[in-house]
């Protein structure tokens, strides 16, 4: 026997009895089989490792996504349009979102035939935000592509006792927490969301640089257009001025009309420029007749005075040149005779700058 | 007491101490040891960081029973299953060597019974004679093999293979991280996960275990012997086996100490039973008389003998028989015919009782029994998976749970289903398709899984879809802000988006919410918008299998996947 | 047996003087076996009755009147007070650098605040915390860009830290969120170490002051011996905090039920910065996620940024990267900053802060 034998004790832990064995002869055939078959366990351990040491890598590596779209960089925060420095110190401002005809409604849904007829081009807004505060100012910036068409959308805007100031270049106005203002084919709309000092404070720093701006309102007269500065001769100031672009006064005919109002109650003035002294007549003889729809002539002279039959204001147009000047809704007839005369004179010469008109 | 013999002392037969060392049951205890460690060690690296290339379900593919029911069932043989080529072939020439040699379970239970044993020798002869319950694991075997004809794969319920890499997974190894000290977290089967891995009824797997290795000590290797049809298939190959332990009549003086640790209850000490034999050699390490051998012996020798054993004038070819008992082999299993047409009839019937139920039918299938991505057809997913949980062992997220009786029955116990309160499935991963050794859950390329590529025309694979439950939504039924939802929603565009409304609250505060929905053509059904909600025990949104895309019965919306689901 | 010694024969006298002996040896035997018993019985009953009855604040007690006494206690643990930042830096807090070279871009951002020797000496050990979230390539700009975590990784090297840690306890799975984001094999080839999560490293932090995660389970064991903390953010738009930057990095940290975090998020994320005080932060603006966060998924949703950031101010930092980076100038910062800058934690308004900016190749 290989040992000697143990001596049995069931109280050992665990078998007690566990390598006895009772053969008595050994054969090295054993031996050299079992170290074949140790090799053949070396052999699939190697080839296990073998083939752990080469993963696959398609299962580890993650897909990298195909961009479906080209990546689109959003609107930059460059200026664009807006003046250098708009931002007031302590404000910031965001991303400059923009709006051409097309999409214009995005913006203002149901509003923007308004603009459009004042041939509306492209809206960029922007929002600015305090960094102290909640309060933000939105500016929205309406390209109009003349700079009648903004004076007029902006006079359109204008509500009951609002005060103009006539800035160079263009009108402006601070009603409460927002300012409106125009320059050149520019007109600015700057909505407070507040009306504290800060907001107003940051109100006329955006309007000085608008009106100082150096080329950021662009666009043909930097200065107004004629209708304002004749109109501002005989006493009637930019920001009382309207202009409109078609069907003024709800005459069909009356087409790139200018009018300004003197004094609260007092007479209209108006003028627009035909295309030659012959339509300019045919243009005044239509006022005439429109006028005399709703009221009687007064006097015999031509062009004669219409006299309304409901509010019994005076009213009248008349071609001098290639233009139609005119005067209605004037209370008394003796200084709207003279307005007329003074406006007469006061008009340009044949060539003037709005040839193009 | 005598000194005790030095280990390089001579034999009493006069052979070197290194011929007494190197005998054969040393080198099956060393093939045993290693197989069982190579075993432990390829589930141990079914996981992300050591899976490489590793082969981790070896063992599985070895499984003969796996490879010829799956091939009943599907009548193909998927990737690496014609490995089990290899234990064929080994069990054709040498007899049921897997079992002694190789099966991880066999040496488990070897081993308890080897460590816990208290019985004398005559009480361990007893322990190890054949018994007529010994049969039983060939009805099993019957039962399951009629059962996977029909396309009802049941063997991994008692597969040992698939029961040890069960019970392995969802119960000893979770139990070994739980111990394990934070400085050792690199050992623990799940490293990198911040929480600890949880199975769903891993009391039933791991105590099965637990009660397999009890059995041993009344019944040693009480599995292998009364229920393995594993082992019960190999045994019915074993009968053509070249080799086998012969026993010359001619040296056994029927002193029965070859019974003493006969693993396979095969009696050796009689006609040795072919079908219950598992070579393990300890029959030859006790025989005193050298009357053991390991011998190709096709023939019986009961034939050539001479004279009579009574009188004890017995000789074969010239030698005076000693032993008594001049059979020296059964080749079969010890199963009547009557035995085996009863055992088919009992598959046959077993096949619509289980069968007729809710899991593969259009209607009434189970909402939560949500199979992991590229899993195929339900029906075809039963007919492929063996419960083993390699899936659920690789799976990084612990979503993989085995399935319970309420979600799946019988038929489904234990295969994969998604519980996303534990887990989600994690977007660019693709591991359980690797690992499945049956293609239950078919490989599957990243590419295939996302829909792009040459899949973009097929889209994703989707798991299942996500629905809200707006009477628990944080923002929906509680004005609480929340869409936690939306944060981690992994496609993109995302599947969830929301409604933003502003509203007063009940004290007056101003509370703008987003209100979450679902886009059904994006949501792939990951889950992770249930494992991420606030709400966890019963989650505001949660995935059900409707919208599954391995199943067109079970799809949810008419517009294809993939139109609709582009960036506009 | 007392008794027969009792009747013995007078006369028998030797025998009975030697029965003597031996009832006397029986006696005391008999005696000792008693008291022996009796002592354990008595001690046992002393020791039992001691340990139920006695008052708790005695030593081992096991009084609990209440139950109030058996209730866990986890221990709760505490980040060095003034957390890791420097006091007094004397430099710019904001350095800016833009450009491609990521290697030069990250030194030059850190020369902007006065140089990584400035925070980085030779006894320190290093935790880097880079943004991890998600199981993405790094090219998706949802994770911290590797080159980056390698540079800064070099970098602090270079100054002789005694060891870098680098850790995240990411969202999704940790071991792909590491490798397939390249962050596991940018630190390891840099020279780092990787501390990965698992359940036994989160430990209580206790972080006085803070609104919701006053005491909060936090990734402690990366911290255990620390004694500098980096913190690395890509810029990220995020779906609920409009975006996730050095701030919102923190969150990688916390354990328990971050899920809860979005009921208030700009709180979390205020309270993120009031618990952890970095050493300085890298803003990682190589990559800007500037839609679809902060799980993105798409190329298209990100952009070049070609810019780092190292601030001492992560506040600032964030300001910086969303005025410019994510290209939000203008739109009100989301709520986390204001209430964190009410927490004097930082300031948003970066643009009041000395800054250096560089631009490099």
């Amino acid at each position: 026997m290989a040992r000697a034998p143990k001596r049995y004790n069931p109280d050992q832990l665990f078998n007690p009895d566990g390598f006895r064995h009772y053969r008595r002869a050994y054969s090295h055939a054993e031996l050299r089989w079992g170290l074949s078959i140790l090799l053949g366990l070396i052999a699939i351990l190697s080839w296990v490792l073998y083939r752990g040491a080469r993963p696959d890598p398609a299962l580890f590596a993650a897909l990298t996504p195909m961009a479906r779209n080209p990546p689109k960089i959003p609107t930059s925060t460059a200026n664009g349009v807006f003046p250098k420095d708009l931002t007031p110190p302590g404000w910031r401002a965001g991303v400059i979102t923009s709006f051409d005809t097309k999409d214009v409604y995005k913006k203002i849904n149901g509003r923007e035939s308004y603009y459009k007829s004042f041939g509306f081009q492209r809206l960029d807004c922007v929002r600015l935000s305090q960094r102290s505060s909640s309060a933000t100012i939105d500016l929205e910036l309406f390209d109009q592509e003349q700079p009648q068409n903004a004076l007029g959308a902006y006079a359109g805007e204008r509500g009951e006792g609002q005060v103009d100031r006539v800035t160079p270049g263009g009108v402006a106005r601070v009603v409460r927490n927002a300012l409106y203002l125009v320059r050149g084919r520019y007109y600015l709309r700057a909505v407070g969301s507040d009306e504290s000092a800060a907001t107003l404070t940051a109100l006329k720093h955006i309007e000085a640089r608008f009106v100082g701006a150096k080329g950021a309102a662009k666009g043909p007269g930097q200065t107004l257009p004629w209708g304002y500065t004749l109109l501002a001769k005989v006493g009637i100031g930019a920001g009382a001025v309207t202009y409109e672009r078609e069907n003024a006064f709800s005459f069909e005919f009356a087409k790139d009309v200018y009018a300004g109002r003197l004094g609260k109650d007092g007479p209209q003035l108006f003028v627009m420029a035909a295309a030659s002294p012959e339509a300019a007549k045919t243009l005044a003889a239509q006022f005439h007749k429109s006028f005399s729809s709703y009221g009687d002539a007064v006097g015999k002279q031509a062009p004669g005075w219409v006299k309304d039959h409901f509010i019994g204001a005076f009213s009248t147009a008349s071609a001098i040149k290639r233009f139609v000047v005119g005067v209605r809704a004037a209370p008394k007839l003796a200084p709207a005779q003279k307005l007329l005369v003074q406006l007469e004179q006061a008009l340009p010469a044949e060539n003037t700058d709005d040839e193009d008109m | 007491m005598r000194d005790k013999p030095s280990f390089f002392q001579k034999s009493s037969d006069g052979s070197p101490w290194f011929v007494r060392a190197g005998r054969i049951t040393h080198w099956r205890v060393i093939s045993q040891a290693f197989f069982f460690g190579l075993f432990i060690f390829l589930l141990w690296t079914t996981w992300f960081s050591r899976l490489g290339g590793y082969p981790v379900s070896l063992f599985l593919e070895l499984d003969p029973l796996v490879a010829i029911a799956t091939a009943l069932s599907t009548h193909t043989l998927y990737r690496w299953l014609w490995r089990a080529i290899w234990v064929l072939a080994l069990t054709l020439l040498l007899g049921r060597v897997f079992c002694g040699w190789i099966c991880p379970l066999g040496t488990l239970q070897q081993f308890t019974s080897w460590l816990f044993n208290i019985r004398k020798n005559n009480a361990r002869f007893d322990a190890n004679r054949y018994r007529p319950i010994f049969r039983l694991k060939t009805i099993i075997l019957v039962v399951l093999l009629v059962l996977a004809a029909f396309g009802m794969l049941q063997i991994g319920l008692l597969d040992p293979i698939c029961l040890l890499t069960r019970s392995i997974v969802t119960a000893a190894q979770p139990a070994m991280d739980s111990a394990l000290p934070s400085s050792l977290s690199w050992l623990s089967s799940a490293p990198g996960a911040p929480e600890q891995r949880v199975f769903d009824g891993a009391w039933f797997t791991g105590g099965l275990l637990v009660t397999i290795l009890g059995l041993t000590l009344l019944i040693p290797r009480f599995f292998c012997r009364v229920l393995c049809p594993l082992g019960a298939l190999l045994g019915v190959l074993s009968r053509f086996s070249l080799w086998r332990i012969e026993r010359d009549v001619t040296q056994c003086t029927d002193c029965d100490l070859c019974l003493r640790a006969c693993e396979g209850a095969s009696d050796p000490h009689d006609a040795l039973r072919k079908s219950e034999c598992f070579v393990c050699f300890n029959c030859i390490d006790d025989c005193p008389e050298s009357a053991l051998t390991f011998a190709r012996a096709p023939l019986p020798i009961k034939d050539q003998i001479e004279g009579s054993l009574r009188q004890g004038t017995a000789t074969l070819f010239g030698k005076k028989v000693l032993s008594k008992r001049p059979e020296t082999e059964i080749k079969g299993p010890d199963l009547p015919r009557r035995r085996w047409v009863l055992a088919g009839a009992l598959g046959v019937m077993a096949f619509p009782f289980i069968r007729l139920s809710n899991a593969v039918t259009k209607r009434g299938y189970n909402k939560k029994a949500i199979r992991p991505p590229g899993s195929v057809q339900e029906s075809e997913f039963l007919k492929r998976c063996i419960k083993c949980e390699q899936c659920i062992n690789v799976c990084p997220t612990n979503v993989l749970q085995p399935a319970t009786f309420k979600q799946a029955g019988i038929e489904g116990l234990w295969t994969p289903t998604m519980n996303f309160r534990v887990g989600f499935c994690q977007y660019n991963c693709t591991l359980c398709s690797e690992v499945c050794p049956t293609g239950a859950i078919q490989k599957t390329s990243l590419e295939r899984k996302l829909g792009r590529g040459e899949y973009k025309k097929e889209g994703p694979i989707r798991l299942g879809t996500a629905f809200y439950d707006r009477g628990r939504c944080l923002p929906w039924a509680m004005e609480t802000p929340c869409v936690v939802c939306e944060e981690v929603c992994p496609v993109s565009p995302k599947a969830i988006g929301g409604v933003t409304e502003t509203i007063t609250r009940h004290d007056g505060k101003t509370v703008t919410l987003k209100k979450p929905v679902i886009r059904p053509e994006l949501c792939i059904g990951c889950g992770i918008c249930e494992r991420e909600c606030p709400v966890t025990d019963e989650p505001a949104v949660y995935v059900t299998a409707v919208g599954e895309s391995r199943d067109k019965e079970r799809s949810l919306l008419l517009t294809s996947h993939k139109k609709r689901g582009e960036r506009p | 047996m007392t008794k027969t010694c009792d009747r013995q024969d007078a006369q028998r006298d030797a025998q009975r003087d030697a029965q003597d002996v031996s009832c006397d040896a029986q006696r005391q035997k008999e005696r000792r076996a008693f008291l022996k018993q009796l002592g354990i019985i008595s001690g046992v009953a002393i020791g039992a009755g001691y340990a139920a009855l006695a008052p708790p604040s005695w030593p081992l007690s096991l009084r609990d009147p209440d139950g109030e006494r058996g209730k866990p206690r986890p221990k709760v643990h505490h980040l060095p007070a003034g957390g890791y930042a420097l006091k007094d830096i004397g430099t710019a807090p904001l350095g800016i650098a833009h450009g491609k070279n990521i290697d030069a871009l990250v030194r030059g951002a850190i020369d902007g605040i006065g140089g990584i020797k400035r925070y980085v000496t030779s006894d320190d050990v290093v935790v880097i915390k880079p943004n991890v979230a998600f199981d993405r390539p790094a090219v998706l700009g949802t994770t911290t860009n590797p080159e980056v975590l390698a540079a800064l990784i070099r970098l602090v090297k270079e100054a002789g830290a005694k060891e870098i840690r680098v850790t995240d306890n990411p969202i999704e799975s940790p071991e792909s969120c590491f490798e397939r984001s390249g962050i596991r094999t940018a630190a390891l080839k840099a020279g780092a170490r990787i501390i990965l999560p698992s359940p036994a490293d989160f430990e209580l932090l206790a972080t006085p002051g803070a609104t919701h995660i006053g005491t909060w389970p936090f990734f402690w064991r990366p911290f255990v011996g620390a004694t500098k903390v980096i913190g690395v953010a890509p810029v990220k738009d995020h779906n609920l905090c409009r975006a996730s930057m050095t701030t919102k990095n923190w969150y990688g940290l916390l354990g328990g039920r971050r899920n809860q975090f979005h009921q208030d998020i700009h709180g979390i994320i205020s309270d993120l910065a009031l618990m952890l005080r970095p050493t300085f932060v890298l803003l990682d603006g190589s990559r800007v996620l500037f839609r679809s966060g902060p799980t993105g998924g798409n190329l298209s949703d990100v952009r070049a940024g070609n810019t780092i950031v190292a601030s001492t101010d992560s506040l600032a930092a964030d300001a910086f990267g969303w005025d410019e980076l994510l290209g939000r100038k203008g739109e009100q910062l989301p709520g986390y900053f204001q209430q964190a800058a009410a927490r004097k934690l930082g300031n948003p308004t970066w643009q009041e802060a000395r800054v250096k900016r560089v631009r490099l190749g």
